[in-house]
């Protein structure tokens, strides 16, 4: 049988319910901008009936018993977010391999400068040199030629060497981000677990929302997959390497100074393997030397295979009277290209000694620089070598651009679905408020009708005849 | 679908951020006033670019050397022109002198006037350019030195027969310099000078001396010891240097003629590679300003778009 107070009940269960949902309402409209915020939904459930009860009663007597909120649910689609992230790692594999070429482009820029017009400006001075070849003033001219092109080797290989290390010290911050964010991670993890175990489910949703932001900034490294835990805890592999698991935590070592760099897990001791992510970039744009992945590395080996032929070529052009070479360069990369002493002292030591007007060795000097030779196993001038680096590497950064314009579209669309799904709109959050202020005011409707009963059984029945 | 503020906000910025970049890259361009930047800007004309650049580098400096070269030469043919004209001159003094006319004193003055003559032709052949002799050669001195009684010219003695020093000075002009072994292809560039052995020749024929100043110096002493033995031999070595230098001084306007005509061509191509150096690397200033305003128009619209659509809600039409 119903109780007298029951409807009353029930009125209360309704302003409750109704002030709740326009409390989730309001922290989902204040988290609006809220970066890694999920929105939050009150799961409500109507209070069934005691069907259990010991004493038979008829079923309609103890319905009504109201609304309860049975949950603080966060809506997430975890599908998306798996692909979101495998995407974020091929979209900051191409970002963070674009940022290395373009520094690369902006150091081996022959558009302004460069190795080919200094060398165009010392043939231009050994032409000169070969019409008037017994004249001390063309001969200096041909020293400060070779110098600024010696300069331009220096610069480019000092320049090739700071940018090598700039993204070393770059890798070794996102190591220790790596390292970090996986820390933060375990102890989101536990203290999520431990609101599990109290069951306690509802109070974790913001500290979900920190973890998800966190395990959003793992992807940008590397490929990883999140496994949920029974427990709330989750679990994380960065290319079937088991990286986080309860307890469990590995740790990535940026092994200095190395050549070449090694990058590895503390548990295994041995080089990561990464299938995306911006770590994978660095160090195949560090140290990528071969033709297919054409790193700093590269760039650095090609110039010295020039800066080497450029030496050799000069110091065999010039032969004193007992027909040897004078040696005019010295070093064999290109950092270490510089004039011999000799040669810097005396600018007129390229001159014949007895005046001879013989301009047979500066022709044959110009058609080595212009002609073709074999530089790095290859046949081709050196003009030609230059340009053929640099073209490589401006289709190679193209390339990459576009890689990357499809990746962030693609991550872009990614990132638009999971806010479509997870993110607030202020038009519904502003209708959720209207909708639960009418309920609250409906409920408190209630509670006057329950209230004018009571009053109607308290205070006016059985009054017959009085 | 459902639409977020998030979805609103990301959209609205990826567009905005595209617009900027693309008002920045044509900002750029208008300020450096080129169309290539870097490499990648557009890789195809970048490379056309650089190899316009060297060609444009190469003919700008292959045009000095041919200006270079064709001062050498006129230097060259002023000489040879000035000397035909004492051969010419000693060919009608030897004429004269055979005559039985002339008594010893005229045939003395005759010969006086052959080694004035000669003389002259050293003097010619010595003449000093803007910084070396003309005829320096390859060893940079004055060709010609007299000594007692003997004429060596680049320190060979003429009366031994020496063939004439096959290194000449070469300049290259653009035609593909080439080496064969130390010695340069000559199909593969212009020779400057002009050897003054090979004009005025060396050796002895039956103890006549090919050299013309060796000649002249025989025919004026025969003149003056009044010993005509040796007068008709003579004179046939003095027609033949004759031949030799008509054939030099045609040689040399061969060279001049065909250094105009290389000139001309690369002043032509030179033209042509500006005009395209120009197309690959400059910015077409009348469309690049047109396309930065209506990428400016664009970019102000998505701004006071932002104004618009970003706050909406419907928090603006409750009460």
């Amino acid at each position: 049988m119903r109780s007298t107070f029951l409807g009353l009940e029930t009125a209360r269960k309704g302003l409750t319910v109704s002030q709740k949902g326009l409390d989730v309402t309001g922290q989902n409209i204040t988290n609006a901008n809220t970066e890694g915020y999920t929105r939050q939904r009150i799961d409500v459930v109507s209070v069934s009936s005691n069907i259990d009860a010991r004493y038979r009663t008829t079923q309609a007597g103890m319905s009504g018993q109201g609304v309860l909120v049975s949950d603080v649910s966060q809506i997430r689609d975890q599908q998306l977010d798996g692909r979101y992230r495998s995407e974020l790692a091929e979209q900051s594999y191409y970002e963070q391999t674009l940022t290395i070429l373009d520094d690369l482009e902006g150091v081996l820029n022959e558009i302004e400068g460069g190795i080919k017009p200094s060398l165009q400006d010392l043939v231009s001075s050994l032409q000169d040199f070969s019409m008037n070849p017994n004249q001390a003033v063309n001969a200096n001219i041909v020293l400060s030629k070779t110098k600024s092109v010696i300069q331009m080797f220096n610069q480019y290989a000092e320049e090739l060497n700071g940018l090598k290390e700039q993204s070393i010290s770059d890798l070794s911050v996102d190591v220790n981000d790596v390292n970090t964010t996986l820390s933060k991670i375990q102890g989101l993890n536990d203290s999520i677990s431990k609101a599990f175990l109290d069951g306690k489910q509802n109070a974790v949703n913001e500290l979900m929302d920190q973890r998800n932001l966190l395990v959003d900034h793992l992807a940008t490294f590397g490929n990883i997959k999140v496994t949920a835990q029974t427990d709330g805890q989750i679990q994380i592999h960065m290319h079937d390497q088991l990286i986080l698991d309860g307890d469990y935590r590995d740790q990535l070592n940026l092994l200095k100074p190395t050549e070449p760099l090694v990058l590895e897990w503390q548990s295994t001791g041995q080089a990561i393997s990464l299938g995306a992510g911006s770590l994978k970039a660095s160090i195949e744009r560090i140290e990528g030397n071969n033709p297919f992945t054409q790193g700093i590395a590269y760039y650095q080996g090609q110039l010295n295979e020039l800066a080497s032929s450029f030496a050799t070529v000069m110091n065999q052009a010039f032969k004193n009277t007992d027909d040897q070479a004078k040696a005019l360069i010295s070093g064999s990369s290109a950092s270490s290209l510089s004039i011999e002493e000799a040669w810097l002292k005396q600018p007129s030591y390229i001159l014949k000694e007895n005046g001879s007007l013989d301009n047979r060795p500066i022709l044959a000097l110009i058609e080595k620089l212009e002609g073709k030779m074999l530089i790095n196993e290859e046949q081709s001038s050196m003009s030609e070598f230059v340009s053929k680096f640099v073209i490589a590497l401006g289709q190679d950064r193209n390339f990459i651009a576009s890689r990357l314009q499809t990746s962030t579209s693609i991550a872009n669309d990614l990132a638009q679905q999971r806010d479509s799904i997870s993110a607030v709109s202020l038009d519904e959050e502003g209708a959720n408020l209207l909708i639960y202020e009418k309920a609250f005011q409906a409920s408190a409707r209630v509670m006057n009708a329950m209230d004018e009963v009571l009053d109607t059984i308290i205070n006016r029945m059985g009054l017959v005849g009085r | 679908m459902r639409i977020t503020q998030k979805n609103i906000q990301r959209a609205y910025l990826n567009n905005l951020h595209r617009n900027m970049k693309q008002l920045a890259t044509s900002n750029e361009r208008m300020s450096s006033g080129r169309r290539l930047n870097r490499v990648s800007d557009n890789v195809s004309d970048a490379q056309r670019a650089l190899t316009v650049r060297d060609k444009l580098q190469r003919s700008e400096q292959y045009l000095r050397n041919i200006d270079k070269l064709q001062l050498d030469l006129n230097g060259q043919e002023t000489s040879l022109m000035q000397m035909n004209e004492i051969i010419v001159r000693a060919q009608s003094l030897l004429v004269n002198a055979k005559s039985d006319t002339n008594g010893p004193s005229e045939r003395t003055i005759l010969a006086k006037e052959l080694d004035y003559l000669g003389e002259s032709i050293v003097q010619l052949m010595n003449v000093q350019g803007v910084d070396r002799p003309v005829f320096a050669g390859i060893d940079g001195k004055t060709p010609i030195v007299l000594g007692d009684g003997t004429v060596s010219i680049h320190g060979l003695n003429v009366d031994a027969l020496v063939t004439p020093e096959i290194t000449g000075q070469y300049i290259d002009i653009g035609l593909g310099l080439q080496f064969n072994g130390a010695n340069v292809k000559e199909s593969s560039v212009v020779r400057s000078d002009t050897s003054p052995l090979e004009i005025l020749g060396s050796g002895m024929d039956n103890g006549t001396p090919n050299n013309l100043i060796r000649v002249f110096q025989e025919l004026s002493k025969g003149l003056k010891d009044n010993d005509l033995s040796n007068f008709e031999a003579l004179s046939k070595k003095v027609s033949s240097a004759h031949d030799r230098l008509l054939v030099s001084l045609t040689d040399l306007g061969a060279r001049n003629a065909y250094l105009d005509n290389t000139k001309n061509r690369m002043e032509i191509d030179q033209l042509q590679l500006t005009e395209m150096q120009n197309k690959l690397e400059a910015v077409d200033i009348e469309s690049e300003l047109i396309q930065n305003k209506s990428l400016e128009l664009t970019w102000q619209v998505s701004l006071q778009l932002g104004s618009k659509v970003l706050p909406m809600s419907i928090f603006d039409f409750i009460r």
